[in-house]
């Protein structure tokens, strides 16, 4: 029996995305902090798979988009890495379960 | 809403690997910063361009195409080679204009892969690769260099040969090519004196 609800992850609030494939990458623009960040596919991947599920879920959900792909795969414990990336830059947020983003990625 | 690909649909067609996300920071730079010429310590810092010492001459190979024909060389310039996500075709034949050409002579190092350009212009649009060379060499030596480099990189290495041959092919069999060598006006000497040997004569 869990003592506390699952951390739950959202993206930041009000945050712009703007692929750009030729670069393969993905900008992502933060009004709140007037900061442009840089993705590449795997930490775009990660970005828009935190819709506010807890972690757990988004690990799963991310593991199973990244099947059958060609190419290398990532190393193991890639989706911690990229996720810890995203909430050091501030694009992404924990949360208690529950509690939902105002606003979503756009 | 976010417009164009999905990030699966990039990572179905580049490969997945390490996350990587990091923030842009703006930098103010001015000319003082854009080294072209006589700066061997800051060789990477021009565009990508490197370049060490002056450059002599430019050999510019140009040719009008279709847009799809543009896109096709440009599929072929970006497409990755191996796990390195830097690898790509470009960087191969970068590899073999550099490291290749005039290998084993006195003028070994005298080429560089400057880059492959499009220029687009209100009239017309066109495809340009442009070699650097940093010491003087004839047309003669410059093709038979090509020939020798190419046999080579054939006995050696038949795939890399192949998509080199491709590349090459797609750019010298456009009807509109044209292979022409840029040298440095400034250094060329006193044109009206008749010391470019190239030139016409002020007679």
């Amino acid at each position: 029996m869990p003592s506390f609800p699952p951390d739950c992850v959202s993206a930041s609030p009000g945050l712009r995305l703007r692929p750009v494939p030729e670069l393969g990458a993905c900008l992502a623009y933060d009004p709140v902090r007037a900061r442009l960040h840089t993705l590449n596919p795997v930490s775009w991947l990660i970005l828009t798979l935190c819709d506010g599920r807890p972690r757990q879920a988004i690990a799963e959900e991310f593991a199973r988009s990244l099947r059958g792909l060609p190419g290398t795969q990532p190393e193991p414990g890639a989706f911690s890495r990229g996720l810890a990336q995203l909430e050091a830059l501030g694009l992404v947020a924990t949360h208690p379960s529950g509690a939902t983003p105002k606003e979503t990625p756009r | 809403m976010t417009t164009g690909p999905t990030p699966r649909e990039l990572l179905a067609r580049l490969g997945a690997g390490e996350p990587s996300a990091t923030e842009i920071v703006s930098e103010v730079r001015t000319e003082a910063m854009l080294p072209f010429f006589n700066d061997p310590s800051n060789q990477a810092q021009a565009g990508g361009i490197r370049i060490a010492g002056s450059l002599s001459a430019i050999v510019s190979v140009t040719a009008e195409m279709s847009w799809q024909r543009a896109a096709a060389l440009q599929d072929w310039l970006t497409d990755r080679r191996g796990a390195d996500p830097l690898a790509t075709n470009e960087t191969e034949l970068a590899e073999l204009v550099s490291d290749t050409l005039f290998a084993g002579g006195d003028l070994a190092g005298t080429a560089r892969y400057l880059g492959t350009f499009i220029v687009a212009g209100r009239a017309r649009r066109t495809v340009r690769m442009l070699i650097g060379l940093t010491r003087p060499v004839s047309e003669a030596q410059y093709a038979a260099s090509w020939a020798k480099a190419l046999a080579e990189l054939k006995a050696a290495s038949p795939d890399r040969f192949a998509r080199i041959r491709a590349f090459l092919t797609m750019l010298l069999e456009e009807e509109s090519v044209q292979v022409e060598k840029l040298l440095l006006l400034s250094a060329v000497g006193d044109l009206i004196g008749h010391s470019i040997a190239t030139g016409p004569s002020g007679s």
